[in-house]
């Protein structure tokens, strides 16, 4: 219980610093930006209470913000995603429910749930940061085309970290 | 009132989100206002520090190509000496003409970002070195922004790249006077609207600034025209513009401080007021 605050709190600071000394630095032809840190919110473990996941997706989000000159647009974001992440957690339930010790994971829960789960909020994370960023109607469908892309983008970085952190990763399954 | 607290408790996780976002959009509709004076911005204490020790590592990359920018900028402000003009013996007149207008500072880009639809820039000066907001930022290449909040070591800027920015430009060649707008994607090309149509205008045409704003100085190097465009019934171009600026490389900017600001708002409104 204590280990997990701890590795919580430990890919808190890594993802934030990830995110804006790389990852806000990437950038091809003006349409992708990659935005990894949102794996926090992914990664959360199943027995997190929804309120502290909403709270902690908005300091995550507003930590994102203070870096990169967009007030509140990150925190709008991630709140709403860490809003929609229970509802998508059972929506996609396993036939025998969630096993409250694991995290959503690749190792936990294998690489099509993980996929599925994480395209899905990337989805919504995107959509909702890329059209608050620029809150006006004249750019529906060159924003629209940010959002796939980057969505895109962000979601093998997300898989590809999965395997990343640890070794073991999805060979198991 | 039981009944209210039941319904708070049952509902608890959605207020709880409702609030949170209207936070979020409280933070983000005051920010889109040009001046304020937010806390959650890149010219805060910690952020602007992470940023500046993060920018120090980067520059050495880029040092060669600042310093031969530095050598060309000096060589030009040498030609432009006392010392680089035939002597004339001229009577000294107490007029308003040789007073200066504008005063030139330095400072490092600690952060920067081309790939947002608004972005903005992080600079390593602040209040305690003389800088408010709205004062204009250009790099040696060209216009860059305008400064939006200030610290006591830090400000942040307002790049050309962003949608709430518009810069005032003219044609080099003709003067005729144009607006500068960025409409996202690619940050190497803007769009310069309010051409009028009887203008002559030639791909290559050089667009500087126009000084209307009290912002940039007059003349100022904005970009060059890429494809000019006229519809036909058009009354204005659609120009395609090439920044002379490559945002996604700025090291070293310069903040103009304009002496006399004041003095042309006050007028501006005053006129304004009176219609």
């Amino acid at each position: 219980m204590t280990i997990d605050i701890f590795k919580n709190i430990a890919l808190f600071f890594v993802l934030v610093s990830l995110q804006v000394l790389l990852f806000n630095n990437i950038q091809f032809s003006g349409y992708v930006n990659p935005y990894v840190y949102i794996l926090f919110i992914l990664s959360l473990p199943f027995r997190t209470p929804s309120w502290l996941v909403l709270i902690l997706s908005f300091v995550l989000g507003l930590s994102i913000d203070m870096f990169s000159d967009s007030a509140g647009v990150h925190a709008a974001a991630c709140t709403f995603m860490g809003y929609s992440r229970s509802y998508i957690l059972s929506a996609i339930k396993p036939r025998d429910d969630y096993d409250e010790t694991k995290t959503p994971s690749i190792k936990d829960m294998g690489f099509a749930w993980f996929v599925t789960y994480a395209a899905i909020l990337t989805l919504l994370h995107h959509f909702v940061y890329f059209y608050m960023e620029v809150f006006r109607l004249s750019e529906i469908f060159s924003i629209l085309l940010r959002v796939i892309l980057s969505s895109i983008f962000s979601l093998l970085l997300i898989i590809f970290s999965q395997y990343f952190f640890s070794k073991t990763g999805a060979s198991k399954k | 009132m039981r009944n209210l607290f039941l319904f708070i408790w049952k509902h608890h996780i959605f207020i709880l989100f409702l609030l949170l976002e209207a936070l979020a959009l409280y933070l983000i509709i005051k920010n889109n206002r040009f001046q304020n004076t937010g806390f959650i911005n890149s010219a805060n204490v910690i952020s602007g520090n992470v940023l500046g020790l993060y920018s120090e590592i980067r520059e050495y990359f880029y040092l060669r190509k600042t310093n031969q920018l530095l050598v060309e900028e000096n060589a030009l402000l040498r030609s432009q000496l006392e010392q680089s003009f035939i002597k004339k013996p001229i009577l000294y007149k107490a007029d308003t003409n040789y007073t200066q207008k504008y005063i030139f500072r330095t400072a490092r880009v600690l952060n920067n970002s081309v790939n947002k639809r608004n972005n903005f820039l992080t600079i390593d000066k602040g209040k305690l070195h003389g800088i408010e907001p709205e004062m204009g930022v250009i790099s040696p290449d060209g216009v860059v922004g305008v400064i939006k909040d200030v610290s006591d070591n830090f400000a942040s800027v307002m790049s050309v790249l962003n949608k709430n920015t518009v810069v005032s430009c003219r044609v080099k060649k003709n003067g005729y006077l144009g607006t500068l707008i960025w409409e996202g994607g690619n940050p190497a090309y803007g769009t310069l609207n309010d051409v009028p149509r009887h203008a002559s205008l030639l791909p290559g045409d050089t667009i500087i600034t126009s000084g209307a704003s009290a912002i940039y100085p007059e003349g100022i190097l904005v970009g060059f025209v890429e494809t000019a465009s006229l519809e036909d019934g058009d009354n204005f171009y659609t120009i395609r513009l090439r920044f002379s600026t490559d945002y996604a490389k700025l090291t070293h900017v310069y903040i103009v401080k304009n002496l006399m600001s004041q003095e042309q708002k006050m007028l501006e409104k005053a006129t304004q007021n009176d219609n």
